[in-house]
């Protein structure tokens, strides 16, 4: 009988056990942290009495959570994915935002400021209209301007935000240390711990919206965490600090490190996913990657632009200058390098980094590594793909090295053993648009030469319109605002017989101005009227020609480029270009840019000229009216490529923000999938671990009703007992 | 599959949000008639739109450009129309002058006429745009004919520039005329001798045309004066060919205009049909959600158990 009893005070004891659990299951339903437990039975050793073997009741074996470390762990990466993938896109939608629907911005600027110098064609002198191109220049730098401040506050606020979740992770890991240290103290008896493994697995999970986090358990429940590179953030009841600090490289942006006691190590490479992981990644990479593409095409218009304007005149006949800034200046090309904060000091090289072809331009930044050991010797790496573009050893400076459309100079000294420096060479390129006119009659609206054929000039030939490649060049006197010199070319018939003195009979005729057509122009080149040449002129006549030389005189028609400083008496150049062969429509000038007869223009003559036909090359003095350098500034759209591909100035901000709505888009569907994913994760979770009410409703029913029949069980044994006393 | 009661409202009101975003951004779509609300909706069509609209703004450039080249056409076209009726009315008078029985005084009269046709001429060669340019002095600002003390007549314009304006992708059309070439540089097989100077010298010819070379002097400047008038025939007619292509270019720029508009179309507007059924679709699935979870919500074995 007292079995009965035992075995009803045991089921009691257990099934309200089961009940509270409920209760506690009930309580805690809305939780979304909280682990549904159960309690676990297990039957009483069976006792022996007699041949019989009957059992001794029930003992509740505690109670457990019901729980899938694979599930957990899925959920903490969902987790941290979808939550790396969202922060980036809040970013981008902010970029996205501000590029509308891809037709508004800097490209309806750059239009515009292009279709000023269309507007200026008709009237290239009207003040208005080039105060029109000025105020769409500028509204063209406001409009870059505005879009680079948006990615510098990006750039300042994901940084703050990297600071700020950095000290989360710490308050994080700092909790799952006492936790660790809790369940340690607890040892492997701990059946009460399942509220701290609860508490744990949310700090764990809340850890996981910050980063991307390996975890192992100990028996004892406690968790070590780890990054991805082994590092560890949580090791038992010790949390390592995450800290930020300056980049080496680059003040201005900052790494993640972990302390170790006294020492520290950078991290940043080995942070990924949850809201940190994306915050890098925006920052680092796809905001980086903007911000050289950006300053890439403000650099390109600025190039195109200056490059076309100082090709140009202005309405006080001066040569055209630099519209928009410089973007090879001094300061610009020396803030392109940041010497490493670890370099030895005090350091005396000084670098210089200039842009010299800008459709060769990478959109990356660059590494320059001195060795350690080897005086003078680098290696210089392209970070967008790590691939190394240059290297060699510098023996001595002044010292250029070339690559990527880029022109590096060392000077001052040469950097000491292991230096490293950062070249930016797009940076702050959107600050090159800013223009350096205030004048509005500076505006380059002419070009400086003009062509002309002489007046009575009687042969079909038409000189073309002269084209200007370079006014850097000594044939234009930016002082005098002239050229150095004006050119004359002058045709004329030159005899196979005085070839040898070319030169001087040439020179003979040259006091006379050509201007007027000689009417007999076979006898004009042999005609020596002054120097030397009569002598040897008159040996074909006087001599024994007529009898050694049967063959009639055979001319041909040549030309002399002369220096026309003074029209009266033109003069040779120097060196000289006289007698020159005349093929219709072949280049005037040198395009060598090393000859003596590269002018920095270009022009040719067709048709068919005759001897004493001239043709002169002036400075454009006062032709207001000229319109060909606003025409090229116009088309420059069309006739400069800023990349390789040859793309247009247009295109390459096309392409840009065609860049920002692609990675927006990806990021959309990214996101959305992630989402997809961690809905399934938390699903799961919940299928196992979540708790339902109606389920825990039908366990309450059951469980009271096993309860009501251990009470039965008491009550029997009480029957029976007092039935037994009553048969005494 | 258990269900946790948390999950289940949970993911209610999650397919509920998500049906509630996607009636809005139908909203939008519909009231602002655009498929794209942002370029990232569809980067590929944004793009492709966005260089549609610039070749749009290109060819409203050509356009603007072709009405004042047009402008400037006919006014020169009309200033030429002028310099030969002028041109005739001089041609006439030398005519006249030929006939042995005038008078001194009718000779002194027919020179005067000439006279004032020739400031009459001067001014026509002289004559600004619009934009208060010399019509025909090539880059320069400067009146581009003169008359000297001597009374000879001078060109000072530039000698062979012209303005040129952009119509099309690579299609450039004069705007002026250098002064030089029509008026100035007119070569028979005599001689060179400008418009101006070809009237001044006939007028001096009939003023002393007492002596016999003198009728020669005449015969010479008036056979001149036909290669004139030759001269500005043929530049009339290279100023028409010039304002029929550009009257041909405007009508390929409006041709090319209505096709990038239809594209553009395409790319941008919503299909409102398409998008009103959508919106029908997606309010009676907001509907049929919402209807089930009151009722699904409302099963509870709780609520069973007294």
């Amino acid at each position: 009988m007292i079995d009965l009893v035992r075995i009803g005070a045991s089921a009691l004891s257990a099934n309200q056990l089961a009940l509270s659990t409920i209760g506690q299951n009930i309580a805690n339903a809305s939780d979304k942290n909280y682990t549904r437990q159960e309690v676990n039975f297990s039957s009483l050793n069976t006792q022996t009495m007699g041949v019989n073997r009957a059992g001794q009741g029930v003992l509740s074996d505690g109670i457990r959570r019901v729980y899938d470390q694979y599930i957990t762990n899925q959920l903490r990466y969902s987790t941290s994915q979808k939550n790396q993938l969202s922060v980036a896109h809040d970013y981008l939608k902010q970029m996205d935002a501000l590029l509308g629907d891809g037709t508004a911005g800097p490209a309806i600027q750059l239009q515009n400021f292009l279709a000023a110098f269309q507007n200026a064609i008709n009237d290239p002198k009207s003040s208005a209209a080039r105060q029109n191109i000025l105020n769409e220049a500028n509204s063209l730098s406001n409009s870059f301007s505005s879009i680079n401040n948006q990615l510098t506050l990006q750039k300042k606020s994901a940084s703050l935000k990297i600071s700020d979740l950095t000290d989360q992770v710490n308050s994080i890991t700092s909790v799952l240390s006492g936790i660790n240290a809790q369940l340690q103290g607890l040892g492997k008896k701990g059946q009460v711990a399942n509220d701290l493994l609860d508490q744990r697995d949310e700090q764990l999970l809340n850890l996981s919206e910050l980063l991307d986090v390996k975890t192992s358990l100990s028996d004892n429940g406690s968790v070590n965490v780890y990054l991805s590179g082994g590092e560890s953030l949580v090791l038992g009841s010790q949390a390592h600090r995450l800290f930020t600090k300056a980049k080496s490289t680059d003040i201005q942006s900052t790494d993640l490190a972990l302390q170790y006691g006294a020492q520290s190590f950078i991290v940043t490479q080995h942070i990924s996913g949850g809201a940190l992981g994306g915050t890098l990644l925006y920052r680092d990479q796809i905001l980086n990657t903007f911000s050289l593409q950006l300053n890439k095409e403000a650099l390109g218009i600025a190039d195109a632009i200056n490059q076309q304007h100082q090709k140009g005149l202005t309405l006080t006949n001066a040569l055209g200058g630099v519209f928009f800034q410089d973007i090879n200046n001094a300061s610009a090309q020396r803030t392109r390098v940041m010497a490493n904060t670890n370099n030895k000091q005090p350091a005396s090289a000084e670098i210089d980094v200039a842009l010299s072809d800008i459709s060769s331009l990478n959109t990356s930044d660059y590494s320059v590594q001195f060795s350690k050991t080897v005086a003078g010797s680098y290696n210089i790496i392209r970070q967008s793909d790590n691939a190394v573009v240059a290297n060699g050893a510098l023996s001595a400076v002044p010292s250029s090295i070339e690559f990527d459309g880029l022109t590096v100079t060392f000077s001052s000294a040469i950097p000491s053993l292991g230096d490293q420096f950062q070249l930016s060479p797009l940076k702050s390129g959107a600050d090159f648009l800013a223009p350096t006119i205030t004048d509005v009659r500076n505006i380059a609206l002419s070009q400086p030469v003009v062509s002309s054929a002489a007046l009575g000039n009687r042969g079909s030939a038409q000189i073309s319109e002269v084209n200007v490649l370079s006014t850097d060049t000594d044939y234009f006197d930016m002082q005098n605002k002239s050229l150095s010199p004006p050119l004359l070319i002058r045709f004329y018939l030159l005899s196979n017989k005085s070839s040898s003195v070319d030169g001087q009979t040439s020179a003979g005729i040259a006091p006379t101005t050509g201007l007027i057509a000689d009417p007999n122009p076979i006898q004009k080149d042999p005609a020596p009227t002054t120097g030397p040449a009569p002598t040897t002129d008159s040996a074909p006549t006087t001599g024994p020609a007529p009898t050694t030389d049967p063959a009639p005189t055979i001319v041909r028609l040549v030309y002399d480029i002369l220096d026309n400083s003074n029209p009266d008496l033109p003069a040779d150049l120097v060196p000289a270009a006289r007698g020159l062969t005349y093929t219709s429509g072949a280049h005037l000038f040198s395009t060598d840019p090393i000859s003596s007869l590269y002018t920095g223009y270009q022009a040719s003559i067709t048709g068919t000229p005759l001897a004493g036909d001239a043709f002169s090359i002036n400075y454009n003095t006062n032709g207001f009216l000229d319109n060909r350098n606003a025409s090229d500034l116009a088309n420059l759209n069309a006739t400069y490529s800023i990349n390789a591909s040859g793309d247009s100035l247009l295109e390459g901000y096309n392409q840009w923000a065609n860049s920002v709505s692609q990675s927006t888009h990806q990021f959309d569907i990214g996101l959305s999938s992630a989402e997809a994913l961690l809905q399934r994760a938390q699903s799961d979770h919940q299928q196992k671990s979540g708790v339902n009410l109606d389920e825990e409703a039908s366990q309450l029913v059951r469980f009271q009703q096993a309860f009501n029949a251990s009470a039965q069980l008491i009550n029997i044994s009480r029957s029976v007992f007092d039935a037994l006393l009553n048969v005494f | 599959m258990r269900v946790s009661t948390a999950q289940y409202y949970q993911s209610s009101i999650f397919g509920l949000q998500n049906l509630q975003s996607q009636l809005s951004e139908i909203q939008n779509k519909i009231s602002s008639n655009k498929k794209r609300l942002q370029a990232s909706d569809d980067p590929e069509s944004a793009i492709q739109s966005a260089r549609l609209q610039q070749g749009l703004a290109s060819i409203d450039q050509y356009d603007k450009n072709n009405k004042i080249a047009t402008a400037q056409n006919e006014l020169m076209d009309s200033v030429l129309n002028q310099i030969v009726q002028v041109l005739n009315r001089a041609k006439e008078l030398g005519i006249q002058s030929n006939n042995g029985a005038l008078s001194s005084a009718d000779k002194n009269q027919i020179t005067t006429q000439l006279q004032s046709l020739a400031t009459q001429l001067l001014d026509l060669e002289n004559t600004k745009d619009s934009n208060g340019n010399y019509l025909f002095s090539g880059f320069k600002t400067s009146p581009p004919f003169t008359q000297n003390s001597a009374g000879v007549f001078e060109y000072e314009g530039d000698k062979n520039n012209k303005q040129q304006i952009q119509v099309g992708y690579q299609k450039l059309v004069s705007v002026n005329e250098s002064g030089y070439d029509l008026f100035e540089s007119i070569t028979s097989e005599v001689e060179t001798k400008s418009l101006l100077n070809t009237v001044n010298d006939l007028s001096h010819a009939i003023y002393s045309s007492k002596e016999t070379t003198n009728q020669q002097e005449i015969k010479n400047n008036l056979t001149h004066l036909d290669l004139v008038l030759d001269h500005i025939s043929a530049a009339r007619t290279r100023i028409a060919g010039r304002l029929q292509y550009l009257d041909d270019m405007t009508q390929v720029n409006d041709a090319a205009r209505l096709e990038s508009k239809k594209l553009i179309s395409q790319l941008d507007d919503i299909d409102f049909p398409a998008m009103v059924s959508e919106l029908n679709l997606k309010t009676t699935l907001l509907q049929a959600a919402q209807a089930s979870f009151a009722k699904i919500s409302d099963l509870n074995l709780f609520n069973f158990l007294n």
